[in-house]
């Protein structure tokens, strides 16, 4: 099992000079969510796993270069997070598995999409979720 | 793992599952007016792709939250994940080494693997959900 990771674990992997108070808090909220003991959920799930932690905050990072809203982490029983936005009808949900795979949901009211989003494609392809999450997409283009 | 089966006998579909909700799980919704809900990844687990409830007819909800002071509870009818194409088992605790007994436990179990809906399916069950206790949201 790994060691709770702290937030300088995570300011390493994005850039903090030109970050948003929103993508601050975010990081924080991640830290917080690090120090989550085994059996958080009471349901026996491990600990939030850093490798998951490093790519939420590479998420993140990539969502910055758009119109960042803030967004709701959560943790996820089985030692992941899932990162969450809504804007009007639209919910795009990123979800890092444990091990630092990534796959999201994007919903219109009922109409939804789910797929794996590859680790290489996180830099161009989150700011497309996101684009499309402030409306100024009307679809998204498929992964690559 | 064998898949396992669907028990509509023992757990009809208008049956209440109870699922304790960390408080880093309940999100706030800015929509209609605002409400707290659970987030669908309430229903995910991506250790077993299981997801523990009780079922109410043989619990209280002072009994699943009895030693868990901090956590909500959220409840959705059997019918609700069975519709997704989940099996809804029994699966009591007794006499287990590590977990306290638990007669009421049972599980919400995926189609299988490739069934391709997994988050849909979480965020439809969230959606479904309605709290039988809520406690201090976290944000």
């Amino acid at each position: 099992m790994e060691e709770p990771t702290t937030g300088s674990q995570l300011t390493g992997i994005v850039t903090l000079s030109h970050a948003t108070d929103a993508l601050i808090s975010s990081l924080r909220r991640i830290a917080e969510l690090m120090l989550l003991p085994d059996d958080w959920d009471s349901y026996g799930s491990p600990r939030i796993q850093l490798v998951a932690a490093q790519r939420a905050a590479e998420v993140l990072s990539a969502a910055e270069n758009e119109a960042f809203l803030t967004p709701q982490i959560v943790p996820v029983s089985g030692g992941g997070l899932q990162i969450e936005w809504t804007s009007g009808r639209r919910e795009l949900e990123i979800e890092i598995l444990p091990h630092g795979d990534v796959e999201y949901l994007i919903a219109e009211g009922e109409k939804t999409y789910e797929a794996p989003l590859p680790t290489r494609d996180i830099s161009w392809y989150v700011p497309e979720l996101v684009r499309w999450l402030s409306g100024a997409r009307a679809y998204v283009a498929p992964v690559r | 793992m064998s898949p396992r089966l669907d028990d509509p006998v023992s757990i009809p579909d208008d049956e209440d599952l109870w699922r304790r909700v960390y408080p880093a799980q309940a999100c706030f919704k800015q929509l209609d007016g605002g409400h707290w809900r659970p987030s669908s990844a309430m229903f995910l687990d991506r250790t077993t792709g299981e997801v523990s409830v009780h079922r109410a007819s043989l619990t209280t909800a002072g009994l699943v939250l009895a030693r868990y002071p901090r956590h909500s509870l959220a409840a959705i009818k059997a019918a609700i994940p069975r519709r997704l194409g989940y099996a809804v088992c029994p699966d009591p605790i007794m006499n287990d080494p590590v977990l306290n007994d638990d007669p009421a436990h049972a599980l919400i179990c995926p189609p299988g693997i490739g069934s391709g809906k997994i988050k849909a399916n979480a965020r439809e069950m969230a959606q479904a959900a309605a709290w039988v206790v809520l406690r201090n949201p976290p944000y």
